[in-house]
């Protein structure tokens, strides 16, 4: 055997160190903690189940056991941050671990009929249920179910009846459809940006409504950028600048985490770091949901608030380490003497040049070749020199979305970054006009590689 | 999954334990592949019912490395089918477990995982980095971070693949709420993504948001430049997972200022838990300076926000105590022997009688390696703190007092004597009994050996007959004068036959050729010696040497044996001595 006893050794050692890093911040006796809340909180809800089955909801006989349930939110809620409870036939799991019950019990049976009423398999509590939350939450439940679209009914009402913190989650099951064939995905474009656009929607939902952060759906949409090449960065950037796309706040979180992967690419990144990277970039403008229209969050306080709802997310993760850095620093000056986490230094040259060049209200929009040369002009106070490098090699001279007037009078809009070093000031193009002022057709692509010679950049 | 790759229905037989057998009649490669999957989720499983550091833990890691090894010198690849429960090679189910806590397929069927490929290439460490995912998943319960298909994509295997569906994504579902929640409908298809149109966030993002833009200089167009390679390299090394000591630390100084914040200071509630999670970290890296530092930091604040004290201030002194020092303990290399500096410096903050903590720290600790550094530890105080080592000594039973009296032998020796002696000489049976025990643990017994003398003269025939196991387990060549002496001048001493034959085979243990020769003097007394004894004499000396002779399982030694059931008087020992060797033989 190759290997020698010493080299188990330092494997165990570094699998222990893992382990320990995973169980950082839990209490010794977590699981068995969990397990006993879980169980408290099935026998609970479905005792509760029963009784609206024999008493008027005001009953006194409701009290005790409402308040029971509460105090086991609260405790589950300190324990685990955010609380996600699973049904499925007569089995219960509470944040992944499933609880045991005896087999002539039929508590967790009933739990799973009250919600599949509602065409949902469980919950995911985001915050600690006060006694008149878990009593609203309990007769919501009881309440006989619309024919159709159940579950969104009830996840309206809940919204609209002080229970956001609490997101129904779809039926669960396990699917078993095949994955991508031979491990290569592709890319469709439009369906990628709305991806995007609605795994960001639902990030900056979910934390307006006072949620936990929960990076898992958004970390499944970064890695699909992490594999994706980079033609499909460049069509994407494209997809995005379309307003139609939905709001501007998620299809500004889907370009910086794009855009901050392409630079992390060109550092030399590891596609693990690029995935944290990209995640990162999604939450990074979040805490401007703390505001209201009344009273939006000024500038220099949404970094802190973005990082207060990252912490409301429990458990140590190095990925969360970095997120909280980058919501924290991502507005610093990289000269700024505190010091600033090195992809937060990232995030900022994408978030500025996004920011410069993206439409807005009123408007006014810096041109894409005037926000590249910004930043790069302040490579080395403002920004990273490095990292505002990268963003240039990536983009050029003209980045993605680009108006060109070429020589000979034709306008056209730029679609790729730098293909390569040669290349650098001779992207590809789409056609927009003719030389003589008509529309040009859809889809006419030019590579000014071959053809073309750029007079001037459009504002 | 094609129709001719779907395992077979019916469940496999369950073991004592409640794995899944595979048949008898399965095929010599199922059967191998059975047993890597096997260790897989033992080794998995282990690290929620074992510390981390456990030698059972180190015992399935080498059963999995020596199954995996076998496989891949015989069959090279191993393609997995995942099913619910179960997983097939190349149609044979392989492993089955419909436990959903224990079942390794369920683990991995459950996050999405449809095929998993460990390459014929795969080295040692590919496979504990997959075990390091699957134990993750089995250990977490706040991992809303990762599953296991990211955890195995973020792994970045060469030669381990993975085919996975998205397991469990309401996202995918957002607008076709109903439909998309049917049954099983197979999968594969696309799903329709919606955008909805009345989103909350929008109501609260500032329509200018991150405006006003930083004040930048208009500035020539750009050129392509290579990247700086020393900065680039520089850049990386920010990002290696080795300094992320670093970032916890100016996190936990970014949070200190949010604590601190004029505008909204982050509440206590928020900060305890956020504290402790990094504490939790640089415990498990040992990257003490950097706890203490940030503790120090913590302390600080406290003092400048005292109503932070009720909730804040117990998680503090958590970066710094004995539980800290506890955890540090447990994370030493297994061949540490001298007290790590981490060590040290948690030791130093500790208020109290820090003998008493380590003593204390002894009496739970299990693993050998932090006992042996608590020994050292404990040492420093000798002989000064001698006479509190050896009070704790008294209070305590096995493996702790063992450690006690092992130190106390090393550091403050007169006092072990004096100990020992004092147990020795006490007549009470039950310390005595203890001191055995613990002597029989030692690794070095020649500062006690007089005091093992004394114990086979002990008034209680248990504690001699204890006394005597000892010396046998022990191989103490030095003790067979003074068994000899034993035999020979304790003459007047009333002594069982069991005793005797303890005697005997303890004598043959430690020095069989001498004791052959005396065995032979002792069956046959002869000359002057036959004079000066008397006939029960006689008779007693032959019974030891029958047992001892019997032990010895010479072929002289059965002669002798032979030629001493002539004598009437002596031949039923004899026979019982012969008895009781094959019977312990069988044993």
């Amino acid at each position: 055997m190759e290997t020698t006893d010493r080299s188990i050794q330092e494997e165990q050692e570094r699998l222990a160190k893992v382990v320990d890093r995973v169980k950082a911040g839990e209490d010794q006796d977590l699981s068995g903690k969990v397990r006993e809340y879980g169980e408290r909180l099935v026998h609970l809800l479905a005792g509760l189940y029963r009784l609206t089955r024999l008493h008027d909801s005001r009953n006194d006989a409701f009290i005790e056991p409402l308040r029971d349930l509460a105090d086991v939110f609260k405790g589950l809620h300190q324990a685990l941050g955010i609380v996600q409870l699973v049904a499925v036939d007569d089995q219960v799991w509470l944040n992944d671990l499933r609880l045991r019950f005896e087999s002539h019990d039929t508590a967790p049976g009933l739990v799973a009929s009250l919600l599949l009423r509602h065409g949902t398999g469980g919950l995911d509590v985001h915050s600690a249920l006060d006694a008149a939350q878990v009593r609203a939450l309990l007769m919501f439940l009881v309440a006989d179910p619309p024919p159709a679209a159940a579950r969104a009914t009830l996840q309206k009402t809940l919204e609209e009846n002080n229970l956001s913190a609490v997101v129904l989650l779809p039926k669960f099951r396990h699917r078993t459809g095949a994955g991508a064939e031979d491990g290569v995905k592709s890319f469709d474009i439009p369906s990628l940006a709305r991806r995007c656009v609605v795994a960001a929607m639902a990030l900056w939902d979910g934390l307006a409504l006072g949620r936990s952060a929960d990076p898992l759906p958004v970390r499944r949409r970064v890695n699909d950028l992490v594999e994706a090449d980079q033609p499909t960065h460049d069509s994407l950037l494209l997809a995005l600048q379309d307003e139609s796309e939905g709001p501007a706040h998620a299809r500004h979180s889907a370009t910086v985490a794009s855009l901050s992967i392409s630079i992390g690419r060109t550092i030399g990144l590891s596609p693990s770091t690029l995935s944290d990277l990209g995640v990162a970039a999604f939450f990074h403008d979040t805490g401007y949901v703390s505001g209201s229209k009344e009273s939006p969050t000024p500038m220099h306080r949404h970094g802190i608030e973005g990082a207060r709802m990252v912490l409301r997310q429990r458990g140590f993760h190095e990925a969360r380490v970095r997120r909280l850095l980058v919501c924290l620093h991502h507005h610093r000056k990289a000269s700024d003497a505190r010091g600033v986490a090195a992809l937060a230094r990232i995030v900022k040259v994408a978030d500025d040049y996004d920011t410069m060049t993206r439409a807005r209200p009123n408007g006014a929009k810096m041109p894409r070749p005037e926000g590249i040369a910004r930043i790069m002009a302040a490579a080395g106070t403002h920004y990273d020199e490095v990292a505002a490098r990268a963003l240039v090699n990536r983009l050029g001279p003209f980045p993605p979305g680009t108006r060109l007037r070429l020589e000979d009078n034709r306008v056209v809009r730029v679609r790729s970054g730098v293909r390569s070093p040669e290349l650098f000031a001779t992207p590809e193009v789409e056609v927009l006009r003719e030389a003589d002022g008509r529309h040009a057709p859809p889809g006419q692509v030019l590579d000014l590689a071959w053809e073309g010679r750029v007079a001037a950049y459009l504002r | 999954m094609s129709a001719s790759t779907r395992p077979t229905a019916r469940p496999l037989q369950p073991n004592a334990v409640g794995e899944s057998l595979l048949p008898a009649a399965s095929s010599e490669k199922a059967l191998a592949a059975h047993e890597v999957l096997l260790s897989l989720a033992r080794a998995s499983r282990s690290y929620l019912i074992y510390d981390p550091r456990n030698d059972a833990v180190r015992g399935f890691l080498e059963a999995l490395r020596n199954t995996f090894k076998k496989w891949q010198s015989t069959h090279g690849e191993l393609p997995l089918d995942v099913e619910r429960w179960s997983m097939s090679l190349e149609g044979e189910k392989v492993y089955e477990d419909r436990d959903p806590e224990r079942s390794l397929a369920f683990r991995l069927y459950r996050d999405g995982v449809r095929k998993l490929i460990v390459g014929a290439e795969a080295e040692w460490s590919e496979v504990s980095r997959l075990l390091e995912v699957l134990s993750i998943r089995y250990v977490g319960l706040r991992l809303h971070e990762e599953d296991v298909v990211t955890l195995l994509w973020k792994a970045g295997f060469a030669n381990i693949r993975v085919e996975a569906v998205e397991g469990f994504d309401p996202l995918a579902e957002d607008g076709d709420d109903e439909d998309a929640e049917g049954e099983d409908d197979g999968g594969g298809g696309d799903v329709v993504v919606v955008i909805r149109q009345d989103d909350v966030a929008s109501q609260r993002v500032p329509a200018e948001f991150d405006l006003p833009l930083p004040v930048l200089q208009p500035a020539e167009p750009v050129d392509w430049e290579t990247i700086d390679e020393s900065r680039r390299l520089e850049f990386l090394s920010e990002l290696d997972s080795s300094r992320l000591t670093d970032d916890v630390v100016t996190l936990c100084t970014e949070l200190m200022d949010l604590a601190s914040d004029s505008v909204a200071p982050l509440p206590a509630t928020e900060l305890a838990p956020a504290l402790a999670e990094l504490r939790d970290f640089l415990l498990a890296e040992a990257q003490v300076d950097a706890l203490l530092g940030v503790a120090d930091g913590l302390y600080a604040l406290l003092k400048h926000r005292p109503e932070l004290e009720e909730m804040v201030g117990p998680v503090v002194r958590r970066f710094d105590d004995i539980e800290a020092l506890r955890r540090v303990l447990r994370g030493v290399p297994h061949e540490a022997d001298e007290p790590p500096a981490p060590v040290r410096a948690i030791l130093e903050r500790q208020g109290g009688d820090r003998l008493e903590l380590l003593m204390d720290l002894l009496d739970d600790e299990r693993n050998e390696a932090p006992r042996r550094v608590l020994r050292n530890l404990i040492q420093e105080f000798l002989p000064a703190r001698g006479v509190a080592v050896a009070l704790r000594f008294k209070q305590r039973h096995g493996a702790v007092a063992a450690d006690l009296l092992q130190t106390l032998a090393r550091g403050a020796p007169d006092i072990a004597d004096g100990v020992a002696g004092t147990v020795t000489a006490s007549g009470d049976a039950d310390a005595q009994h203890e001191l055995l025990s613990v002597i029989s643990s030692l690794p070095d017994v020649s500062r006690v050996r007089a005091f093992l003398v004394q114990l086979l003269r002990a008034a209680d025939e248990t504690v001699r007959r204890h006394a005597l196991d000892v010396v046998a387990s022990l191989g103490e060549r030095g003790a067979f004068s003074a068994l000899v002496m034993l035999v020979e001048g304790e003459s007047e001493r009333a002594t069982s036959e069991d005793e005797l034959a303890a005697i005997g085979r303890t004598i043959a243990a430690v020095d069989p050729a001498r004791a052959l020769e005396r065995f032979r003097e002792w069956s046959q007394p002869k000359g002057l010696w036959k004079n000066l004894v008397k006939r029960a004499e006689v008779d007693r000396l032959a019974t030891v040497a029958a047992y001892g002779l019997a032990a010895l399982k010479q072929p002289e030694a059965s002669e002798i044996l032979d030629a001493m059931t002539a004598r009437a008087s002596i031949r039923p020992a004899v026979d019982r001595a012969r008895a009781s060797t094959a019977g312990r033989g069988e044993a």
